[in-house]
Formats: structure tokens, C-alpha cells, sequence
């Protein structure tokens, strides 16, 4: 195996590198010269250029270069017992599942923890299915719920999975406070009354006492959220400092799933190695090993080469290259994520409905998701995503540049006029801003795009200092409410930065009152029927111009299989990950 | 006078001379140190202000988009982003002094931790490239000036001129698609192949070396299989530099009057170059050569980037688009120090190659 990787020969295929050289020369200067166009512009140059001068240098390169002669190279092969993954993996901050709020951290903690409900990852709709939690009943009043815990569940340290463990696991959360501790409190747990409103009941048996007579699929689905991850708290107590094992649980894991982690070094690497003994069967796969390559065409040289058998990472470009190349496939799924833009009504020229009207007449929905990020988008204008419950698929709004004219000299602006929009420097956030502009024009707004890094346009959002902002909002677990909280509920006075209602100075007590509402009905159907009221309000009135969700575009060696999960919410799911 | 050097020397066991001489060292070391001291609060001071003034906030960085303002404040407290500039600074320069660089934002583990598991990586690249650099670029230099203006001068001129000119993240892209992806002659990005990382002990964190000191020749050769290709890149560019530095220094030199006395008086044409006019180019030579070498320990990002290389470029800018001020520190503390290091190194050289300089 390791002599297989030990290739220093020569190899026969010459022929390519001639024919392909010449070419990809040609192509990778073409690809320079755009990107020194973008930095002459209105844009501010920085580190994030040189990574996009790669992605197009690089991309245009390897397409005119690598077809002729990687088809016949791709000689070397992974073990088939070992899965080899390359992706970005350098936002990874926090490997504490109760801490962690990256995509990539779930990526890494759902195959390492189990949680008290799942998502059927083999079905396309969010289906819930139990996990360590077998079944649950509630109160007369629908105040209390009682799980019963699965009995016969082994931490990956040996010690069994107890009612304990998972009392421990949940009011931990609100007792460490980061960032994913918000999910928590949105239904009433709070770190003062967790000690009384989580209480194990049973051996095998944990009751929850919440405010209110939440909905139980709102529980339910909550609790398949890597907040909700059972932690090993015989193991998490023997380590903890003064931080209740919060440092210690960022090096190393204490769960009982279908992975273990066996090696982290952040910025490079992790290593998940199989739990022979996991509840739901053992996994396909003995070993999984995770690096990071932060550049996409050398993900996708990798991947050509066989030294991996998936890139997560790959751009529109690289994946219409890789389309039906022997040996590789396409895998698409979606995630729950949308991107929008929202306006910010505390300004004097936004706080007229009529212009955020005409802005969203401005928006070229279709060439977005067809020309811009093809296949890494689909057009979708509300907030809850498709496949999740209350969902809505019509799309009210059309680009029409004569209507947003009409509708800006109405609102007093017949000569047009001039904003500006806040973005993160990084694909695909600054992307679509850099289209808006040229869309925005052609109905008489001027658009100055402000690039400028994540946590820098997020202070300035936040602190509610933006005219415009274009974001991207995933969704922290499966269920309408968590949406909902941030687009639709703003409770006069909560002064509350984490939500964007707040960010975007939007008063809706009555939507509002209805989100809250939400929450409480029992009723599957007649909850997806409140959610589509308020987002039918939402498209129509809000400050918020929906105008895609995210799909997640992997390539695959063809003899993966089982990598993807189809569900939204979830990300890879690498126990059913099968190699031919 | 004799009676007194004699107690001396019998006190101390040296003679006075002697003793004199190791106090004027101690007193220069000493001075040095203080030199260095200050010279790094400086340099900890500016890149501590600025990275304070622009407009990051570093606490966002750590908390997320979503995260409620009770956790945005708390956090802030627990990063003492709360209290005065002046005083942050303060509390950063005395946990330094007692040797903690605290913690990083973005990967979670002091970095101190963080900066021996880059800087190696950074080092084993560096000095192949320096390494290329000095063996490709000296005699390319010479050969340009000894043949001024002639073929072999513009085929270093043209070698040079593409070094300079073409995108480095460029090269290494096509290196990679070249090399790697159609020939298959090298080893692909990152330093290890994934089932050899963890194979050897960490001793020195070059790979090279340590494989070399467990005896894992397979281990050792797959390295040298990655390595090869970031620093034949990376060693392109110092080739370039240095070549056109000393052919410059060359073509001064050679133009000088002992050269034409030593060839009048029938020195062979070899020995003129090789021995005296390339003895006195050893001199600023040696400070061009240090000088790059400093740069490519810094870190190179691009290259770092397209080959997947964790090294100190990469952690640096990583960790200023965090505004994780105690990594930028950590690192610019390396970076300062690298400098003065070279500067030592290429003080001592300079005593060994030019005896006047003692």
C-alpha cells in the first residue's frame, strides 16, 4: 500500500504535458489577468484576491491541462478500508460539541456523538428517527417531557451511556455559555434553572420541564443538534479544569459514535477511526482521515491522482471539469443554508418600504442560480429551506428593472440613488454582491460593494452600521423555529444582535406573537401552516431579499459510495461512506 | 604590575588579558541582548497597536455570526478586550516575560504549541529553497558575468526575469499539475502522505530529520517526495534573486586592478574567478543570500496555500484575518527573532570569510 503511494517513476503519459503546457500557460495568464481587472476596480485588494486569482488561474489551468493527461494518470487508489478526505477545514475553532458552530464542526462532531434524536440521512425530508433517546412522552399540560434513555449504549472509553450522561450533556450547554447555548434558551432553559428543569428521573429515564408547551416536533428536532451531543461525563469530570472540561474537550472527544477521534491537529488534519461496537451498526468504513487543502484545484488534483477519494471544496468551474470524467463522480446535496440581503430600516433612505420593494425587483434571481453559482445554488425566496417543515416554494419576485424604477420614483427617487452593501471578502458572498451591482444599475441604484473580512462586516452589521448587508444563514438544526427566531421574531426591547429582525431595525410585534405561536402547536400540520403565513408576510414586507439556498457539490472517486447525506441540516455521514 | 596580573591569574585561573577580553565580549553580549530586547518590544508594540486599531473584531471571530450579546460580552471579558489598550499590551508583555504566548483564538491551544508545529515546516521548505537558491543561483551568476553579454548572460537574464515576473501561486499550480498530477514524479501537497503522518516521534518537527533519527528511510523518502516541489518553487525565485546579485557583484569585481595584475601575471582564468574575485563577492553575497533566506522563513503564503503546506505563512495570515492577536504576536516574535538570528549568522560568517572584519 505505502509502496503504492511511493510513486517516483516515471510515468508513460507524456504525450499530455505536451499537448496540455501550452494551453494551460495560455489559460492561467487569462486567469490572472481578470483577477488584476477585479483589483483595479472598487474593490479592495486583499489576501482573499490571491486565493480567487488560484481558484481562476488554477481552475482555467488545470481544465485545458489535466484532461488530456490525468485521465490516464489516475494509477493510485486509496485502501479500500480508509477513506481520505480533502477539505477546508481551517475555520474549525471548537471541537466541544456544546461550543462548536461551524459546518465544518459538524461535519466532524455528528460522526463522533450521538445525540438523542436523528435525522434519517437515507431520506431526502428531514424524518426524525430516535437516538439515544427510544421514545418520550409529555405532560397533560405538554409542559414536561420524559425520554426514555437506550439502554446497552457504550462510550467510546467503555463506560456505559447513562441517564446521568445525558442530564449532564444537557444542562452543560447553558453552563459553559458559548455560542450554540442560545438554542437552549429559546425554548426557556436557562443556566440558573437547569439544575431544576433537567432532571434524571431513572437509571435510563431524563424528564425536562420547559416554560411553555412547546411543540414536540420543535424538542425533537432540536435535540438531533450537535449541541444536543451526549457527552461521556465520567471521562468529561476526570479532565475538567475550571472551565467544566470545555479546554480539554477541544483536543480530544468523549462520545459514543459511530467515529472516534483519534488525532486532531488543527489547520491540517483529523483522524476518525471506526467505534466497532456503535449502537447502529458498525461502520463501513475503519478509518477516515480528514486534511486540509485549502486551495480547490489542488483538491481537485488530488482527487484525479486517487490520493483522495473525496474534494469537498471545489468551485463551479472544477466540478462542470470533473462531469462525467471516468472515475469520478458528482455528488449533490442540499443544505439548509440561504443566502439573502437584507436593508437596514433604520436608514433614512431605506426606511421606505417602496425602495427595499425595488431592490428586490433589482435582483436577477435566475442568472444568480444559473450563470453565477451554477449547481452550488437553487432560486428560493423564504426563509424556512426546502424539505424543511412549513416550507414554501413559490418565488414572488421577479427582476424587473422598469417596476423598481416606477417604484423608486414613487418613493421619491426618480434620478435613482446610491448604497451601499457590506460583504465578506470570500466566495460566493462577495460574488453575488459584485453581480448586484451590475443588476442594481439597470434600475437606477448606484451599489458600492464594501468587501471587507467576515468578522469585520459582521462588527459592523451587528452594531447595526450597514446600509445594505449580503449574508449566507445556515441552519443550526432541522427544524422551521430556528429560522424563524432570527427572520420573524423580534420582541420589542430584546436588543438582541444575535438576531437579524434586531440587525435590520424590523418592529414586527405581530409576527412576532405568530412565531411564538408557532412554537407552541402541537399540531404538525397546522404548525406548517402558521409557517407559511408568516413567510408569505415575510417575502412580501420584510427587509430581507431571500434569493438562494445553498446545495453542497462533492466529487467522489466512483467507487465511494454512500458518502452524502441527502438530508438538509446534515453534513457528511460517513458510517454508510462504502468503497468498491 | 607583573605581581598583580600573577594574583589575578591565580584568583581566576585566566589571564588578565584574557579576562579583559571576556568582559568586553560579556559587556558586548550584554549590550546585544538589550538590543534585541528592545528592538523586539518594538516590534511587539506595533504590530499589537495596529493589529488593535483595525477594524476586526477579534471576538465575532471567536463567537460567530449568531451568537446573542450576552456571549459577545462575556467572551470579550474573558479576552480582556474589555480594559484600556495600554493595559492589554501591559499584561501581554509581562505573561511574555514569563514565557506564555497565551492561547490562539482560531485553533484553540497556546501558541507556542502552534508555532513548533508550523515553523519547522516552514524551515524544512526554506532551507531546501535557500539551498537551490545558492547552488543554482551562485554559478548561474558567475557564468553571467564571466560571459558578459553573451549567450550564457541572456539565458541567466531570461531565468531571472521569468523568476521574478511569473505568480509564484501560478508556478506552483502548474508545478503541482505537472509533477505530480501528469508525471508523478513527486509526492503531492501537504508534508506527509496521510498514512505516514504519526509515524516517526516528534524530535525537531522537521520531518526530514526526525524520520532520519528513527531510521524510517520510507518515512523519510515520502517526505523528500512532498518537499521537493514547494521549495523547487519557492528556490526558483531565490535562484533569480541571487543569481542576478552576484553576477552584479561579479562584474564589479572583475573589473577591479588586482584582477588584471593577477591576470598579467598569468593566474590561471579559474583561479582569478573562483578564488579571487569570488572571495571578495563572499562578503555582500552572503548578506544577500541571508536575506532571502530570512524572507523565506517568514513564511511563504501562496505557496504554503497551493501545496497545502502548514507552515508560518499561512498560520500568520490565517490568524490576522482573525484579528487572533496573540498568534500574529507569537509569530511576529519568530519572525523578529529569525532576524536577528540570520544577522548573527551572517556577522560570524563574515569574520570567517573576511579575516579583516575581526
Amino acid at each position: 500500500m505505502r509502496d503504492q503511494m511511493l510513486q517516483l517513476g516515471l510515468h508513460p503519459c507524456c504525450a499530455g504535458l505536451w499537448q496540455g503546457l501550452p494551453m494551460a500557460l495560455t489559460w492561467g495568464f487569462i486567469g490572472c489577468d481578470e483577477v488584476a481587472k477585479h483589483g483595479a476596480g472598487d474593490v479592495v485588494m486583499n489576501p482573499h484576491f490571491s486565493k480567487r486569482a488560484l481558484f481562476t488561474a488554477g481552475a482555467a489551468g488545470l481544465a485545458a491541462a489535466a484532461l488530456p493527461g490525468a485521465r490516464q494518470a489516475a494509477a493510485q487508489q486509496t485502501p479500500r478500508n480508509a477513506l481520505v478526505i480533502a477539505a477546508q477545514i481551517d475555520d474549525l475553532v471548537a471541537l466541544d460539541p456544546h461550543h462548536s458552530f461551524e459546518v465544518t464542526g459538524s461535519d466532524l462532531l455528528k460522526n463522533v456523538y450521538d445525540q438523542l434524536f436523528i435525522i434519517d440521512d437515507s431520506k431526502p425530508s428531514a424524518e426524525l428517527l430516535p437516538g439515544l433517546a427510544e421514545s418520550f412522552t409529555t405532560s397533560n399540560d405538554g409542559k414536561t417531557f420524559t425520554f426514555r434513555i437506550r439502554q446497552g449504549v457504550r462510550f467510546h472509553s467503555g463506560n456505559p451511556l447513562t441517564a446521568g450522561d445525558v442530564a449532564f450533556s444537557l444542562r452543560r450547554p447553558l453552563q459553559i455559555n458559548r455560542t450554540p447555548a442560545f438554542m437552549y434558551r429559546s425554548v426557556g432553559l436557562t443556566a440558573d434553572n437547569v439544575e431544576q428543569t433537567v432532571r434524571q428521573t431513572g437509571d435510563f429515564e431524563v424528564q425536562i420541564t420547559f416554560n411553555e408547551a412547546y411543540a414536540p416536533t420543535l424538542i425533537q428536532n432540536l435535540f438531533t443538534a450537535t449541541i444536543a451531543s451526549v457527552l461521556d461525563s465520567k471521562l468529561v469530570l476526570q479532565n475538567a479544569g475550571e472551565d467544566r472540561g470545555n479546554t480539554w474537550l477541544n483536543r480530544n472527544s468523549a462520545g459514543s459514535g459511530a467515529f472516534r477521534l483519534t488525532r486532531y491537529q488543527p489547520n491540517e488534519s483529523y483522524t476518525l477511526d471506526r467505534n466497532d461496537t456503535w449502537w447502529r451498526g458498525r461502520a463501513n468504513t475503519q478509518r477516515v482521515i480528514v486534511r486540509h487543502v485549502p486551495e480547490a484545484a489542488t483538491q481537485r488534483l488530488l482527487l484525479e491522482r486517487g490520493d483522495v477519494d473525496v474534494a469537498r471544496n471545489l468551485t463551479p468551474t472544477d466540478i462542470a471539469a470533473l462531469r462525467g470524467r471516468p472515475g469520478i463522480t458528482i455528488q449533490e446535496f442540499p443544505r439548509g443554508t440561504i443566502q439573502y440581503f437584507s436593508a437596514n430600516l433604520g436608514d433614512p433612505i431605506l426606511s421606505n418600504l417602496r425602495v427595499v420593494e425595488a431592490l428586490k425587483h433589482l435582483v436577477d434571481y435566475d442568472a444568480i442560480a444559473t450563470n453565477l453559482l451554477p449547481g452550488q445554488v437553487f432560486p428560493h425566496q423564504s426563509f424556512i429551506p426546502r424539505s424543511i417543515l412549513g416550507e414554501v416554494n413559490e418565488r414572488p419576485w421577479r427582476f424587473d428593472p422598469t417596476r423598481a424604477r416606477a417604484l423608486l420614483a414613487e418613493a421619491g427617487h426618480p434620478n435613482g440613488i446610491r448604497l451601499t452593501m457590506d460583504t465578506a471578502n470570500t466566495f460566493p458572498s462577495l460574488d453575488v454582491a459584485q453581480a448586484l451591482q451590475a443588476s442594481f444599475a439597470r434600475g437606477g441604484v448606484t451599489l458600492e460593494v464594501l468587501p471587507a473580512t467576515g468578522a469585520q462586516v459582521l462588527a459592523k452589521f451587528r452594531a447595526r452600521n450597514h446600509q445594505l448587508f449580503i449574508g449566507i444563514w445556515g441552519l443550526g438544526y432541522p427544524d422551521p423555529h430556528y429560522n424563524a427566531d432570527s427572520f420573524a421574531h423580534n420582541p420589542p426591547g430584546a436588543n438582541n444582535p444575535g438576531k437579524l429582525t434586531w440587525r435590520n431595525n424590523w418592529n414586527i410585534p405581530e409576527l412576532t406573537a405568530r412565531t411564538e405561536a408557532a412554537m407552541r402547536e402541537r399540531d404538525q400540520n397546522a404548525r406548517a401552516a402558521i409557517y407559511r403565513q408568516i413567510q408569505a408576510e415575510f417575502m412580501g414586507t420584510s427587509p430581507f431579499a431571500v434569493f438562494a439556498q445553498q446545495q453542497v457539490q462533492v466529487a467522489v472517486r466512483s467507487n465511494l459510495t454512500g458518502y452524502a447525506a441527502s438530508s438538509p441540516g446534515l453534513s457528511a455521514i460517513l458510517w454508510r461512506a462504502t468503497k468498491g | 604590575m607583573q605581581q598583580a596580573r600573577l594574583g589575578f591569574q591565580q584568583f581566576f585561573g585566566v589571564p588578565l588579558r584574557d579576562k579583559v577580553k571576556v568582559n568586553i565580549a560579556l559587556r558586548q553580549s550584554s549590550g546585544f541582548l538589550f538590543q534585541v530586547a528592545l528592538t523586539l518590544l518594538g516590534l511587539l508594540a506595533v504590530t499589537f497597536f495596529i493589529g488593535r486599531v483595525v477594524p476586526i473584531d477579534p471576538v465575532l471571530a471567536v463567537v460567530g455570526d449568531q451568537a446573542p450579546r450576552d456571549v459577545y460580552e462575556a467572551v470579550k471579558r474573558e479576552l480582556g478586550l474589555d480594559q484600556p489598550l495600554w493595559w492589554q499590551f501591559w499584561v501581554y508583555v509581562q505573561k511574555l516575560a514569563a514565557g506564555d504566548f497565551g492561547q490562539s483564538l482560531v485553533t484553540n491551544r497556546p501558541v507556542i504549541e502552534d508555532i513548533k508545529r508550523v515553523f519547522p515546516a516552514t524551515l524544512e521548505l526554506a532551507t531546501f529553497a535557500t539551498i537551490i537558491g545558492v547552488a543554482l543561483g551562485v554559478p548561474m551568476g558567475i557564468a553571467g558575468a564571466v560571459w558578459q553579454d553573451r549567450w550564457p548572460d541572456q539565458l541567466v537574464r531570461v531565468v531571472g526575469l521569468v523568476g521574478y515576473s511569473v505568480p509564484i501561486f501560478w508556478l506552483g499550480i502548474i508545478g503541482l499539475l505537472v509533477f505530480y498530477g501528469i508525471l508523478g514524479w513527486v509526492q503531492g501537497p501537504g508534508r506527509l502522505g496521510v498514512f505516514f503522518e504519526d509515524m516517526v516521534p516528534v524530535v525537531t518537527g522537521v520531518i526530514l530529520i526526525d524520520a532520519a533519527i528513527a531510521q524510517e528511510w520510507e518515512v523519510f523518502w515520502n517526505a523528500f517526495g512532498h518537499v521537493v516541489l514547494p521549495s523547487a518553487v519557492l528556490g526558483y525565485f531565490s535562484v533569480a534573486y541571487i543569481a542576478r546579485m552576484t553576477r552584479s557583484f561579479m562584474l564589479e569585481q572583475l573589473n577591479q586592478e588586482y584582477i588584471i595584475t593577477a591576470r598579467a601575471k598569468g593566474v590561471s582564468e579559474a583561479r582569478i574567478i573562483w578564488v579571487h574575485a569570488l572571495r571578495n563577492v563572499s562578503v555582500p553575497l552572503v548578506t544577500v543570500i541571508a536575506l532571502s533566506y530570512a524572507r523565506l522563513l517568514e513564511g511563504a503564503v501562496l505557496t504554503e496555500t497551493v501545496f497545502a503546506w502548514p507552515g508560518l505563512g499561512r498560520y500568520l495570515t490565517t490568524a490576522l484575518l482573525a484579528a487572533d492577536m496573540n498568534a500574529v504576536l507569537g509569530a511576529t516574535i519568530v519572525v523578529g527573532l529569525i532576524f536577528v538570528g540570520i544577522n548573527l549568522l551572517s556577522d560570524l560568517l563574515y569574520r570567517l570569510l573576511d579575516p579583516r572584519a575581526k
